[in-house]
């Protein structure tokens, strides 16, 4: 293997580049991110600092982008197959993270999801979406066609799948759960997992659900607040009505670029979670259908890039990274519109959070990688 | 084909390109699809209802009050008016902040405030709120010292701040007629409360735009909806005849020991319009919930001292705060209301006025009608001997001197000569069944016989017809009887009384001016004229000599009523009696008539108890006080 991957690094061919398209729809979006988070933290970051100064978010969420496009820069030039030999000790060390957080965890907006390494703050669920991904995706390659059978494609990546959640369980980290859930489907499913057996899966997932949210008052309210937000204004449904309040008052054409209203503190997590419905409110319909254009379009591309990988690892690889990405920008403006009850789920590249934008750009990053890579390996691959 | 075959046999794939393909379908466009529609819905179809809640979100409005309109009498004098006070609060927090002696504050600002010392030192230590009012309405001279009180001992959590507050600068002078404005502003009681409408006006608002915790928008809006002032009311009331009938109405209860008040009115035959109206044992509107009348607030101060000194959630003390508390309800309720207008009374021998009119007009009788009155009478269709209220009779006497002696004898005559029919006709065209329609709150009217009771004699007999006709077992307010007295004179129209001549705007136009409203007119002016000339000989030669000043020429009537309803403990009818009398002036062309009535003189003075006596003399009194002020000229020779 590792021999392998060694090999296809010395036949890059010269002159290979990273997929353009993708490169400028992921520049793109990140531009846009990081002026819609000033906006939408513009009035927060004023209150905050008693109306010092208005960039406090930016500044932080700025130097993150920064550290992000260094780790998309050089996963871009990392041979994806590189990453092979990594994939169970990684999976080893993020399960110790999700654990250590269980000891050491500091607790931030109520949660303790966090630990801090040499003064860096940073939750270890975004490592383990990543080790997770890269994991199915060794877990693939080695399964070959064999993925179809129960042993491999159900008891295989479900033990691996596993080992994630169970301590994420453990932390209550509801909204990791559900995103890493799904990413496992979808991504079981193109390795050839049977899809009755996802299908299964699933309604034993919505069983547990409903049981849960019975069982517990708690997730109940969130249910309620959801479906009937308007009967308790100030409690329960607050947040979700102040959201439909910007999003709704934003109409087709917005408010104007930096006008919102409701980013003055009646929105909470405006420019966190919620950044999409002062989006809304700022670029009306327009804008906020450009940008679901946009995230389509770069979705679309990353499939795409997967779809034209060298070799299998790569191509699974690719396409668990970008439906982390989808599945993530979907269950966030699900959210925001109420669509779904809310989940602590951010939106990629928007929503303020140094870990998750660095670790995105770096997923980018071995997408474009992918991409590079993508001419000199396919006749190295032997059929199983 | 067989090259995209050949293509996966490559890949070693078995329909995996294919599973992607359908991934991204799924999640690249499919999954946007709901997320698309609900933002058309949210931001297309419901823009203008989530637009309006997000308006009302991010708007506070804070209300400007509109300065109510001022009470003037009919010369403008000012009868209620706003002046700004201050209110005076403590910030609890401050003030521990500051390490203030709560102690000493509250002892000095006790008797500044005239609370009690420890009530204030409580609500200094009460943290849960930053306001505790401690003084509400203080005038300027204790708003003062307050303020240099706080500045010398540099005292921070005291502050003040103004406010508006109604204020009677004549006191206690026509209180139920103005009424008053309760805590919250709105007009209670009087002219306060029938014209709210106009001397409210209407507040305006301050809408902002404002960030959540009270943080600045930079894209605010403003917008201001100014406070439209309320309009003044001009009352024909007359500030100097309202205190002159409260002056003599008080000179007459301490000089005939009246036990339950007294009440009485001036008011414009030719018009209606009333030019004073009081009910004596009134109260201060600047003060309205306490009790004016001395004795009766000690009685409840005794009542509540008892409830306080039982344990407290004892059965004794809910009982005795209890009666306290209905007690005290009771005696505002007494002391706010205006008899003249609220209040049904027997007129006795004053509502003989009116039957005599009714017999003259319809021609029952003429001036030449005579009378026999031998003391007592079997009259027919009544089963009890009739008494006159003179034992030993009047004798012979025609229609003038029945007048001027008021013999209920004569009388049930002239009802039996009228007929019920007729009788009853007349009462309701003298306006006795219906209410008068003054612009004041809280009017009521009489209670009259039904119309069967007096009409039909052969079934019901002719006692209430017989009574009727000297004013007894039916009872009217004394508005309306003064009114139907006034047709008499005046040439027989009955007028619509009213207290409000004009209503103006803040700027001081016109909104509403009292044209006199003639109702209708109830008997010939002939008989009219007939009724000024028996009228004045009644003070001439009957029983209001008393009432006879010179330099006018006065005429009225008198009455002494007995409260044939009111019953005491055991069951017996109570011997109280209102003494009245209705005076006009000047008799040759009628112009004003007063209305005094006693209520329940005292028998310890030794005086007859009867309105020739007691009323007659007061409402004299009133006459020779006002006629030269309203300008009635004087005519020697009478």
């Amino acid at each position: 293997m590792a021999g392998r991957s060694l090999q296809a690094k010395e036949d890059r061919p010269k002159g290979a580049t990273v997929d353009a398209i993708f490169l400028i729809l992921l520049l793109l979006l990140l531009v846009l991110g990081l002026g819609m988070l000033y906006s939408a933290s513009y009035a927060q970051s004023q209150y905050d600092t008693g109306y010092r100064d208005s960039t406090r978010y930016l500044q932080k969420q700025g130097l993150c982008a920064v550290i992000g496009l260094a780790a998309m820069w050089l996963c871009s030039r990392i041979p994806p197959r590189l990453w092979l030999r990594f994939a169970w000790p990684l999976y080893g060390i993020s399960i110790l993270l999700l654990l250590s957080v269980l000891l050491f965890g500091q607790t931030v907006n109520g949660a303790k999801r966090w630990i801090s390494i040499g003064g860096i703050q940073f939750q270890p669920s975004e490592i383990a979406k990543f080790t997770l991904i890269l994991l199915f995706a060794r877990l693939t390659e080695g399964f070959g066609s064999r993925a179809g059978q129960f042993r491999y494609g159900v008891l295989g990546f479900g033990a691996a799948l596993l080992g994630i959640l169970v301590p994420l369980a453990l932390e209550k980290h509801l909204s990791a759960i559900m995103l890493m859930g799904m990413v496992a489907v979808v991504m079981m499913f193109i390795a050839g997992t049977h899809p009755k057996w996802l299908l299964a899966g699933a309604g034993a997932a919505a069983v547990f659900v409903t049981v849960y949210i019975l069982c517990m008052g708690y997730a109940g309210d969130r249910v309620t607040a959801w479906l009937h937000p308007e009967q308790d204004p100030s409690d329960t449904g607050y947040q979700i009505l102040q959201s439909l309040y910007a999003i709704g008052s934003g109409g087709v054409t917005g408010l104007g670029l930096g006008k919102s209203r409701q980013k003055y503190l009646y929105l909470p997590f405006q420019y966190n979670d919620y950044i999409f419905a002062i989006l809304c409110e700022e670029a009306g319909l327009l804008g906020a259908l450009a940008l679901v254009v946009l995230f389509g379009l770069l979705i679309l591309r990353g499939y795409w890039i997967a779809l034209r990988a060298s070799d299998r690892f790569s191509t699974v690889f690719g396409a668990g990274l970008i439906t982390l990405i989808a599945v993530q920008t979907v269950l966030n403006l699900s959210v925001v519109t109420n669509l779904l009850p809310s989940t602590g789920i951010a939106l990629p590249f928007f929503s303020y959070g140094g870990t998750a934008l660095a670790v995105n750009l770096g997923e980018m990053g071995i997408l474009l990688s992918i991409s590079r890579y993508r001419h000199c390996a396919a006749r190295q691959e032997e059929p199983i | 084909m067989a090259q995209y075959k050949e293509f996966r046999r490559l890949r070693g794939d078995t329909g995996q390109h294919r599973r992607i393909l359908l991934t991204a379908l799924l999640l690249g466009i499919l999954a946007f699809v709901p997320v698309i529609l609900r933002l058309w819905q949210l931001m297309v179809t419901d823009h203008s209802y989530y637009a309006d809640l997000a308006l009302r979100n991010q708007t506070r409005s804070t209300a400007v009050m509109a300065d109510r309109g001022v009470i003037y009498d009919t010369n403008m004098n000012i009868l209620a008016c706003n002046v700004t006070v201050e209110n005076v609060y403590l910030d609890p927090r401050e003030l521990k902040q500051s390490g203030a002696d709560l102690a000493a504050i509250a002892k000095k600002l006790a008797p500044l405030l005239e609370k009690d010392s420890a009530w204030i030192e409580n609500q200094g230590k009460d943290m849960t709120k930053r306001y505790k009012q401690i003084g509400a309405g203080v005038d300027a001279e204790t708003a003062g010292a307050i303020r240099s009180y706080i500045n010398e001992e540099n005292i921070k959590g005291i502050h003040l701040e103004p406010a508006v507050q109604r204020y009677y600068p004549q006191g206690t002078l026509a209180s139920q007629v103005i009424g008053f404005t309760n805590a919250s502003g709105t007009g209670s009681e009087g002219i306060e409360a029938s014209y709210d409408s106009f001397l409210s006006g209407s507040a305006g608002k301050v809408i902002t735009t404002k960030g959540n915790n009270e943080m600045d928008m930079p894209y605010s809006y403003e917008d201001y909806i100014a406070s439209r002032s309320g309009c003044s009311v001009i009352l024909t009331l007359d500030a100097t005849v309202q205190a002159c009938l409260e002056k003599q109405l008080s000179l007459a209860i301490d000089r005939y020991d009246v036990q339950n008040g007294a009440f009485g009115m001036v008011m414009d035959v030719n018009t209606g319009a009333v030019l004073a109206m009081a009910t004596l044992g009134g109260y201060d509107p600047n003060a309205y919930l306490e009790i004016a009348d001395e004795s009766v607030a000690l009685e409840i101060e005794q009542l509540r001292l008892q409830y306080l000194l039982q344990p407290v959630e004892s059965e004794a003390y809910q009982k005795g705060k209890q009666a306290y508390d209905k007690a005290l309800y009771a005696a505002q309720l007494k002391q706010w209301r205006n008899r003249c207008i609220s209040d049904g009374y027997e007129p006795g021998s004053t509502f003989k006025v009116m039957t005599m009119a009714a017999a003259l007009d319809c021609g029952a009788i003429d001036l030449e009608t005579s009378f026999y009155c031998k003391g007592a009478e079997q009259i027919p269709g009544r089963a009890q001997l009739l008494h006159c209220w003179r034992s030993a009779g009047h004798g012979s006497q025609q229609t003038p001197q029945a007048l001027q002696n008021s013999c209920n004898l004569a009388f049930a005559h002239i009802a039996l000569k009228l007929g019920g029919e007729r009788f009853y006709e007349y009462v309701q065209k003298f306006g006795v069944l219906e209410k008068t329609g003054i612009d004041l709150a809280g009017e009521s009217k009489g209670v009259f016989f039904d119309k069967s009771l007096v009409t039909d004699t052969e079934k019901w007999g002719t006692a209430s017809l017989t009574s009727g006709s000297f004013g007894q077992t039916f009872k009217l307010t004394p508005l309306q009887l003064v009114r139907g007295i006034a047709a008499v004179v005046n040439g027989g129209y009955l007028m619509e009384p009213y207290m409000v001549d004009e209503v103006q705007d803040a700027a001081g136009n016109t909104v509403l001016k009292q044209e006199p409203t003639m109702l209708r007119q109830v008997i010939s002016e002939e008989t009219s004229r007939t009724m000024c000339g028996l009228l004045r000989s009644v003070v001439t030669e009957g029983t209001a000599k008393n009432a006879n000043i010179s330099g006018f020429s006065i005429g009225g009537k008198t009455g002494t009523s007995e409260k044939i309803d009111i019953f005491d403990e055991n069951g017996q009818r109570v011997l109280d009696k209102i003494v009245s009398f209705v005076g006009i002036a000047p008799m040759d062309k009628p112009q004003y008539i007063v209305l005094v009535a006693l209520d329940t003189p005292s028998r310890s003075t030794g005086m007859y108890i009867s309105g020739g006596v007691m009323a007659a003399p007061t409402a004299g009194a009133v006459l020779s006080d006002i006629l030269p002020y309203l300008g009635v000229t004087q005519t020697p020779e009478a």
